[in-house]
């Protein structure tokens, strides 16, 4: 499974080869390797796709504005903890709507009826997630969702890897307790390195 | 929802997200010039988890509390600890949070052990919490009395722009330096890029950072420099900052330990302080 870490490692090169080339390029770069991992991690956490647009909009405004302090090796986290506090500022009703990308929400907007159809399809899992608490929902969907070990979930919400370690694994058994079974499903495709609950990937 | 990133990847948004691309890069890169851009984005990190904890909506009062009146002319001029004297002990602890900020009077169930619910979501200038301790954090010894009162939803007419504000008591009740306050007194004299005023009175140091999340534009921490107390907010500039410190009724320094008439507008202050028992860390 090409994980976080992983898929930073490739983009990282393209990063370094770039950031020979001025900030513009350096984050055209960026834009290009993560514009659709942080789309779907924002269309995963987002009733309205159009919403979704907005927080990729802000998560990269964010990254242009500081792109000087976006890590190389552990860009994907470190966007995801942009993404992470965007989204809650939406939903405080503290975000306001982003002056960008409103072709990019036009165009996400019109995919309402997909969206209906996927929201319809919500798993087992999904919904024995929302079962747990927020924090173990959170961290197990960065684990489940995204890919992430344990120690890029820590850098994503900012604590340690030591502290998001049990928590992940009690979420896991929460999980567990509340299914009968394991989870299964992801936001990446696990089909090529499917993950089960109970592994515990390297940190 | 089922949309994985191959999915997302295959969503017809070609324009869209060549149009924004542009869009963005067509900004000012406001890079922050300041190295304590480094620490004041885990500490919006943890502002934004402190919203969590719940908004609170204080109740608009038609009038201000009356403080640092003369004694004598108040009769029953007391102090935030309910002393009588003719000069109070320096406010401390989250007992003082009314005295200092008077629109907390009747709130004070909001302001929560900082440090208590969750170890690993501390205010980050309180420091890391270290793995192994007890609470999965910080040991206990070592703990600094941190009382956060989340303001969100305040409804302040003079931060109507800046919803969420986080007050902050440091410090022991006992009223010695604990190694939180040292450590942000410490962030706020380096990094801070100027003072902030109330009532035209230098109250300590301001920190100013660029957030780039939300508007308005800047993080903001204000500490008093010789009292353990601190609002952090979001405003765009230092005199929205000020504002949002005068809208919280901020005592001035000088009147810090000058005895007060309870105001009759607010029947809790200041003795509900003292009713008030302490949070239960959970």
């Amino acid at each position: 499974m090409r994980v976080g870490r992983d898929i930073d490692q490739d983009v990282g090169r393209g990063i370094d080869e770039a950031v020979d080339a001025g900030p513009d390029a350096r984050f055209r770069q960026l834009y290009a390797d993560h514009f659709d991992a942080v789309l779907g991690f924002a269309l995963r956490r987002t009733e309205r796709p159009e919403d979704a647009a907005d927080v990729v909009a802000e998560t990269f405004l964010v990254a242009w504005r500081r792109l000087g302090h976006v890590p190389a090796d552990g860009t994907r986290p470190w966007l995801y903890g942009v993404a992470r506090r965007v989204l809650a500022n939406h939903r405080r009703g503290d975000g306001r709507r982003a002056a960008l990308g409103r072709r990019l929400r036009d165009q996400l907007a019109g995919l309402s009826p997909d969206v209906a159809e996927s929201v319809a399809r919500r798993t087992d899992v999904e919904v024995a997630m929302s079962r747990l608490s927020g924090r173990d929902e959170e961290v197990l969907q960065l684990h489940l969702w995204e890919g992430l070990e344990p120690r890029e979930i820590a850098d994503v919400l900012g604590i340690s890897a030591a502290i998001v370690r049990p928590r992940l694994s009690r979420a896991k058994a929460r999980l567990r307790d509340l299914l009968g079974n394991d989870p299964g499903t992801a936001g990446h495709d696990y089909s090529r390195n499917p993950r089960t609950i109970g592994e515990e990937g390297p940190s | 929802m089922s949309y994985d990133d191959d999915r997302a990847a295959r969503l017809p948004l070609a324009e869209g997200r060549a149009e924004l691309l542009e869009e963005i890069m067509a900004q000012p890169q406001t890079e922050s010039r300041r190295a304590h851009a480094r620490w004041i984005a885990p500490l919006a990190a943890a502002a934004a988890v402190a919203a969590v904890v719940g908004g609170i909506a204080l109740v608009s009062r038609g009038g201000s509390p009356t403080r640092g009146s003369d004694p004598a002319a108040g009769g029953g001029a007391v102090c935030w600890d309910g002393s009588t004297g003719a000069t109070c002990p320096a406010p401390t602890g989250r007992a003082a949070l009314p005295w200092v900020f008077p629109r907390l009077a009747g709130h004070l169930d909001r302001c929560v052990d900082a440090l208590a619910a969750e170890s690993d979501d501390p205010p980050m200038p309180f420091g890391t919490p270290a793995p192994g301790g007890p609470s999965g954090g910080v040991p206990t010894a070592d703990r600094p009395a941190a009382y956060r009162c989340d303001l969100g939803m305040l409804g302040l007419d003079a931060s109507a722009a800046a919803p969420r504000v986080w007050v902050y008591a440091l410090g022991s009740d006992g009223g010695s330096a604990t190694p939180g306050e040292s450590h942000l007194s410490a962030l706020v004299q380096r990094f801070g890029t100027g003072t902030f005023s109330i009532g035209g009175e230098t109250a300590g140091p301001l920190v100013m950072d660029e957030v780039g999340l939300i508007h308005p534009s800047h993080l903001f921490i204000a500490k008093y420099a010789d009292y353990p107390f601190a609002v952090m907010g979001y405003a765009d500039d230092k005199a929205e900052a000020e504002q949002i410190i005068a809208a919280l009724g901020a005592r001035k320094p000088s009147e810090m330990t000058a005895p007060g008439v309870p105001d009759p507008s607010l029947p809790d202050f200041p003795s509900q302080a003292l009713r008030s028992p302490e949070p239960t860390p959970s």
